[in-house]
């Protein structure tokens, strides 16, 4: 990660950084890129009917409802019931 | 506390040695994951889920920490800091949410094999994959890995304060 001490690269524009500069424009343009990407996720998800989040997998034991593995549990715990 | 400079190099070493070969481990789960989801053969899917469950806690997870706590110790360790610039601090959370998420997910996994032994081959045929950790795993360490070889400018707040006083 850290190869080159942060010192040693100046300022693009050799001013003193005493002075409080705002937000870089590519943490903005990161920020947007990456708040779209989730929200076209949770929006994918919605419209397959797709079961995902974290209560998936707080739930014991792990699995939430409509998943292949809890399809599976429960397929064979009917099986084990009989 | 500044690390010496051959301590340094070790550290540097060794997460880049972990970062790069969680990505690559994550490639190897990933391939799996779509031979399950492609494969209507039991035995393939099966041997697919206990390969996914084998990487992933033998060499996804302990990579995956490796690369956390070494980037933590050359940030804390060296003049970057954990929260003084922008892409360090960035590479933090998506790290964080990255190993955060593996290790909620990784029960999930075990669980499902074990499952899939109690099955029978028709159901494990149609058992799938698990694509999307895996892909979206990855998309976000390479994210990190880009960032960290372009280290992109900005101060955040706290270290355009700080940093003067280390001038002094």
């Amino acid at each position: 990660m850290n190869d080159v001490e942060p010192g040693v690269q100046p300022e693009p524009n050799g001013r003193s950084t005493r002075r409080l500069a705002g937000i870089p424009r590519w943490v903005k343009v990161f920020v947007v890129v990456a708040a779209v990407v989730v929200l076209l996720m949770i929006l994918a998800m919605l419209v397959t009917g797709g079961q995902h989040g974290p209560g998936r997998h707080q739930s014991a034991p792990w699995l939430g409802e409509g998943t292949a593995a809890s399809r599976v549990a429960t397929d064979a715990d009917l099986r084990s019931a009989h | 506390m500044q690390m010496a400079p051959q301590m340094r190099k070790a550290a540097l070493a060794l997460h880049i040695c972990s970062s790069v070969g969680w990505i690559g481990a994550a490639a190897a789960y990933l391939a799996l994951a779509v031979a399950a989801q492609l494969s209507r053969q039991a035995s393939t899917v099966y041997t697919a889920w206990s390969g996914m469950e084998l990487i992933g806690w033998a060499v996804i997870v302990p990579l995956g920490c490796l690369a956390f706590l070494t980037g933590l110790l050359m940030s804390l360790g060296t003049s970057w800091g954990l929260v003084r610039h922008y892409w360090v601090l960035i590479a933090l959370v998506l790290t964080t949410l990255a190993l955060g998420v593996l290790l909620l997910h990784m029960p999930t996994v075990s669980q499902t094999t074990k499952l899939a032994r109690a099955m029978t081959d028709a159901e494990v045929a149609t058992l799938g994959g698990d694509i999307l950790h895996p892909a979206a795993g990855i998309g976000v360490l390479v994210v990190v890995a880009v960032m960290n070889i372009f280290k992109p400018r900005g101060l955040t707040g706290l270290g355009q304060r700080k940093r003067p006083q280390q001038e002094l």
